[in-house]
């Protein structure tokens, strides 16, 4: 865990805590993404969720928050039902699964195929939402248009909550083996959280061109980054570091 | 006679008398069968005598039994098989009968190469015997017009042939009559040979269902050590026809630059070594070619090369990320003089033709004596001149590798062919290439696949297990219609379940795994390809290195990097991350006992003759000698050396650390599956974890000073017993497992390559199935093809010969000689997951450590 200022910290595996709201932030958990692969035609063993239940359920079982406030890509496609699996759909299963706790969508560019399944169903769905000094966006907007939230946010030392990046970090064993971990970003007035989906192999910072929309609001000198390695949080310096130590190697 | 009646009459009198200038001419040859006797006379037409191969192949060609000629470059074995083959060929002549004789060649290159020679070898033989090429590269209007009007003589590759017995293609080869298997020792290694000998019997089971005889297989292949091994691959009665006493021995020697170190193992000795080849380069008659480990080492020493030589001499370097132009523009530059040296990695060791080059040298001590031959071999090889190549040592360890390499090399000893048997992913390709054919019952499919090399003796289950694969993707697949690839019908009979399944099938046909790569492109010309992890971390205006030239990023496009040429820049060289290879058994057992007898000596020889003694035995200069004999009494004054007879082990205790040294000498592969298990063990005995490291020599394993140990838990660490199962576990969830997985999927085709956008990787299909169906049949084969990879038999083996030898322990405060270059290696090879949770954290906490002092900086 690392404490990111007085009210946020940043927990494994890949959630932004703020501990006097009680408020747990998670990014990307694309429920359902092997079966939206199926129905798109890959093979691919059925998958109920429940890595990304079980990983749910954890940091609730840790944390126990008041609110989970979701900044986008809560499904990966459209709710329906798999009749192979039951007449319960993958959003149906994860409210199952988080039952008891506040729920607020900030809609992600996934989420648009789910229509109005999540007011249906009785979850706050919003553009953005506010928490003391911090708004949760998803990421998806234009640049240009985060980017004076971003510089507003700086001078009321509060930050701007994003998803959609999927940041992570490749590290080298030196010998032709990698792993690529989740990855928080952050800089003045910004936050960007990893995918919590397990699924998700993230985009590799190092790679210029998947960091340049995060470049754009902070420059890679002041964006600190951290990975998740189990239960752990391990910062490792800025991205302009990591990668002249990359290069070096 | 009739046939000889048909020889133009010049050559009858030559034919005449050719007889009487045969030396060996015997009583068992007056009676000569008429192949033989026109093949001798086709030969003696170009006034030449036959050689001694192709004299011993004539002769045993109407024998008719499958046939393995083992003969050295240049002996004429072309010629000796083909010969007699075209000539019977056109004996029998058989209208319309489509092609008769197929000839499979390793790769595309010799494949073309071949096909001028043979077109006019057959075209002197018999003008209506035509040749036909089919390999990838063959446009699909070349390839129908082959299926129009198939070619006598067909030259192709062992992936092209399997393409064409899955279509109906197939029906051009149902009358061959004969297989030319052209370098059996390239064509028979590893899963891409294991899957050749499938498709040899696929090819035997559709010419005999058309009421043929299986083809005859004849066999061309240097040198090897087991003759008797690849003979069997080829056929179970094949013969053997041997005539390696024409070989001229090949001239390989030890050059002696000054190494004034003892001991500079773990770096690039450039300071001592450049100047040395720098003035071998000046002197060169022909052309140079350097040979280094790595294409990084080829791209560096190319650029230092050029620093140092006047800019008149030319120097390039050659490696697999080159393009095809590149490479051209090399053997060009070769060709019309303006190179003089050529850095090259392997890549160039076969199928390349390289004129013009005089002197081959290798850069520190080859990993194999293959390797070492192969490399000689490019030497321009005029009749009568030796293949021949001069090894440069770098250190003075690496030195007494030299030296043990060119004994094992004088001394005719050679690495095994790698022949694989019974992989599961291999068998699931072969399968299916089988019943592309056509409907073929479990039981035909068991006898079909059972009489090839790669599947001898099939047992059921092993086949059960690959059809229900098949038939079903596996349990966790089994919902989906497109996994079941094949169907089974009333009668038991399999078949393809769809034309989209053959579709699929024709798509994935082969064993070659390619590497995620960018091309690299300047205006239109693409310079070459860098790997694609590397490319991912360079951004606009970058430099890097490639083809020996720097360039500057210029911008990305769909089809790959956009660069532009930008001033030489040293530090601009990009690394390529990969495994080193293993040296040989042969040669670390040969180093191994090359130590013993230096030790023996410095024991046994009175001090002041000790210098002379070590330079006879090594056969160096004073110099050297002197540098090799420094280390070895340091060694015997800080420890001891390794010998045969004991397995000497070194604990070197830090304040920080204790690293356990085990000389195993059973190569740097072998050694990191000792060091994991013996990490492994230690973690499961004392809960502490260890970082491992591997070099050729030695194993290294460091841990807390709190452990402490005994010679009997020692032993029990180093058990033979149980070191796959702990290896295996220790490996579970390690990304090293699911760069395997690819492998392997891909060869059994539940992954294909997909440029679809958001396609499943096979990172994400390994994730899945781990977690769902953990006893899949591919991670099963996954595992299997891991621990082969990484030499886990020879790690069993080597554990298995000193599990008898006395331990020799030896408690040091400091690093010993010897342990420096294996600790060298254990700092650049940061983490080794025997704990792949832990070793992360660990590679994220130094990362940090690297990262901070940049930052403070910032």
């Amino acid at each position: 865990m690392i404490d990111l200022d007085a009210a946020l910290s940043l927990v494994a595996p890949g959630a932004a805590w703020l501990r006097s709201h009680g408020t747990l932030i998670v990014a990307d958990l694309h429920a359902g993404y092997i079966q939206t692969l199926q129905k798109r035609g890959f093979a691919l063993p059925d998958d109920a969720d429940t890595g990304l239940l079980a990983r749910l359920r954890g940091l609730c079982a840790r944390t126990q928050p008041r609110r989970i406030v979701v900044a986008g890509d809560l499904v990966h496609g459209a709710p329906a039902a798999d009749p192979r699996r039951g007449p319960e759909s993958p959003l149906d299963a994860l409210l199952a699964a988080l039952r008891g706790v506040e729920l607020v969508v900030v809609m992600g560019n996934h989420d648009r195929a789910l229509g109005t399944a999540l007011t249906d169903r009785g979850v706050t769905v919003c553009e953005h939402h506010t928490e003391g000094p911090y708004t949760v966006f998803h990421g998806d907007d234009d640049p240009a248009a985060l980017a004076p939230r971003v510089a507003a946010a700086r001078a009321t030392s509060g930050r701007v909550v994003l998803g959609h990046f999927h940041p992570a970090l490749s590290l080298n064993d030196r010998r032709g083996a990698h792993a690529r971990l989740a990855a928080f970003a952050w800089g003045p007035g910004l936050l960007c959280l990893p995918a919590f989906s397990p699924w998700a192999r993230g985009a590799d910072l190092r790679n210029p061109a998947y960091a340049a929309p995060i470049e754009a609001l902070v420059d890679p000198k002041a964006l600190q980054l951290a990975v998740c390695v189990g239960p752990e949080v391990i910062a490792t310096g800025s991205l302009a570091a990591v990668r002249r130590v990359a290069r070096r190697a | 006679m009739t046939d000889h009646a048909k020889a133009p009459r010049s050559a009858q009198e030559t034919a005449a008398k050719a007889p009487r200038r045969q030396p060996r001419v015997r009583a068992t040859q007056l009676a000569e069968d008429p192949i033989e006797a026109e093949a001798r006379r086709f030969v003696t037409l170009s006034g030449r005598s036959p050689t001694a191969v192709q004299r011993a192949v004539f002769h045993a060609y109407p024998r008719r039994r499958a046939m393995v000629v083992i003969a050295p470059t240049g002996s004429g074995k072309t010629l000796a098989v083909m010969a007699p083959l075209l000539i019977d060929v056109s004996r029998r002549r058989r209208e319309g009968a489509g092609t008769r004789v197929v000839y499979i060649a390793p790769v595309r290159a010799l494949a073309d190469g071949h096909a001028e020679t043979l077109s006019a070898l057959a075209a002197a033989i018999d003008p209506k015997l035509k040749v036909g090429l089919r390999t990838g590269d063959t446009t699909s209007h070349a390839r129908a017009k082959l299926k129009r009007t198939p070619p006598a003589v067909l030259i192709t590759t062992p992936e092209s042939l399997a393409v064409m017995l899955g279509t109906d293609t197939r029906e051009t080869l149902g009358a061959v009559e004969a297989v030319v298997l052209d370098e059996i020792h390239l064509l028979c290694e590893g899963k891409r040979g294991a899957l050749l000998s499938a498709t040899l019997g696929t090819l035997d089971a559709m010419v005999r269902g058309r009421g043929g005889e299986a083809p005859r297989r004849l066999a061309m292949s240097a040198t090897v050590a087991d003759r008797e091994a690849l003979a069997a691959w080829v056929h179970p009665e094949a013969e053997v026809v041997a005539a390696e006493g024409e070989s001229v021995p090949a001239a390989l020697d030890l050059a002696d630059p000054k190494l004034d170190e003892a001991f500079p193992d773990g770096g690039w000795a450039w300071t001592s070594v450049l100047p040395f080849i720098a003035r071998r380069v000046m002197t060169v008659r022909g052309a140079m070619l350097l040979f280094v480990g790595s294409r990084t080492r080829a791209e560096s020493w190319a650029m230092a090369l050029r620093d140092v030589l006047p800019t008149r001499v030319g120097v390039a370097c050659f490696h697999g990320s080159l393009s095809a132009d590149a490479r051209r523009d090399v053997a060009a530059g070769l060709s019309d003089g303006s190179l003089h040296c050529v850095v090259a990695t392997s890549a160039l060791e076969v199928g390349v033709d390289l004129p013009r080059v005089t002197d081959v040298l290798t850069l520190g001590a080859p990993t194999s004596i293959t390797r070492l031959r192969q490399a000689a071999g490019r030497a321009d090889h005029r009749p009568g001149m030796p293949p021949r190549a001069t090894l440069v040592p770098v250190s003075a360890t690496d030195l007494v590798r030299c030296v043990a390499v060119l004994s094992a090399a004088a001394a005719g000893q050679l690495e095994p062919v790698d022949l694989r048997r019974h992989d599961r992913d291999v068998l699931i390709q072969a399968a299916l290439g089988r019943i592309a054919l056509g409907p073929v019952t479990a039981a035909q499919l068991r006898e079909d696949l059972g009489a090839t090399a790669a599947f001898v003796g099939l047992d059921a289950a092993a086949l059960d297990d690959a059809l229900h694969f098949l038939s079903t993707g596996g349990d966790a697949l089994a919902a989906y219609d497109e996994m079941a690839r094949i169907t089974r019908d009333a009668d038991g009979r399999f078949d393809l379940s769809s034309a989209r399944a053959r579709r699929r099938y024709l798509q994935g046909i082969g064993t070659i795994v390619s590497e995620p790569s960018v091309a690299v492109l300047y205006g239109r010309a693409v310079v070459g390809q860098l790997d694609g992890r590397f490319a991912s971390l360079l951004g606009d205006g970058d430099r890097f290195v490639l083809a020996g030239r720097t360039w500057r990023i210029a911008g990305r496009s769909t089809e790959g990097l956009r660069v532009r040429p930008d001033r030489p820049d040293p530090r601009a060289v990009p690394t390529w991350d990969g495994g080193r290879a293993a040296a040989s058994t042969v040669v670390t057992d040969t180093v191994a006992a090359l130590w013993s007898a230096l030790n023996t000596c410095c024991a046994e020889t009175p001090r002041p003759d000790q210098l002379s003694a070590f330079e006879r035995l090594l056969g160096t200069s004073q110099t050297n000698a002197r540098a090799v004999l420094a280390l070895v009494r340091a060694q015997r004054r800080a420890s001891a050396v390794p010998c045969e007879g004991a397995f000497t082990l070194e604990l070197i205790a830090t304040p920080e650390r204790q690293h356990l040294v085990l000389y195993t000498f059973a190569g740097n592969l072998a050694n990191e599956v000792i060091a994991r298990v013996v990490a492994a063990r230690l973690r499961a005995d004392t809960d502490e974890g260890a970082q491992v490291s591997a070099h050729d020599d030695a194993a290294c394993v460091s841990f807390s000073p709190a452990v402490s140990l005994d010679p009997e838990t020692l032993r029990r660490w180093l058990a033979p017993t149980g070191l796959y199962e702990d290896f295996m576990s220790a490996l579970a969830g390690s990304v090293l497992a699911s760069a395997y997985f690819r492998e392997v999927a891909r060869i059994a085709q539940l992954w294909l390559p997909d440029p679809r956008k958001g396609a499943v990787t096979p990172g994400l299909l390994h994730d899945v199935l781990s977690r769902h169906d953990p006893e899949h049949i591919l991670l099963r084969a996954r595992d299997h093809t891991l621990w082969v990879a990484l030499e886990g038999p020879r790690a069993v083996a080597a554990l298995t010969a000193r599990a008898t030898q006395p331990l020799n322990l030896l408690r040091l405060n400091a690093p010993s000689p010897f342990a420096v270059s294996v600790l060298a290696w254990a700092q650049r090879d940061a983490v080794a997951p025997s704990d792949p949770e832990r070793a992360l954290a660990d590679a994220a906490h130094a990362l940090w450590r690297a990262t901070r002092t940049l930052d403070d900086l910032a």
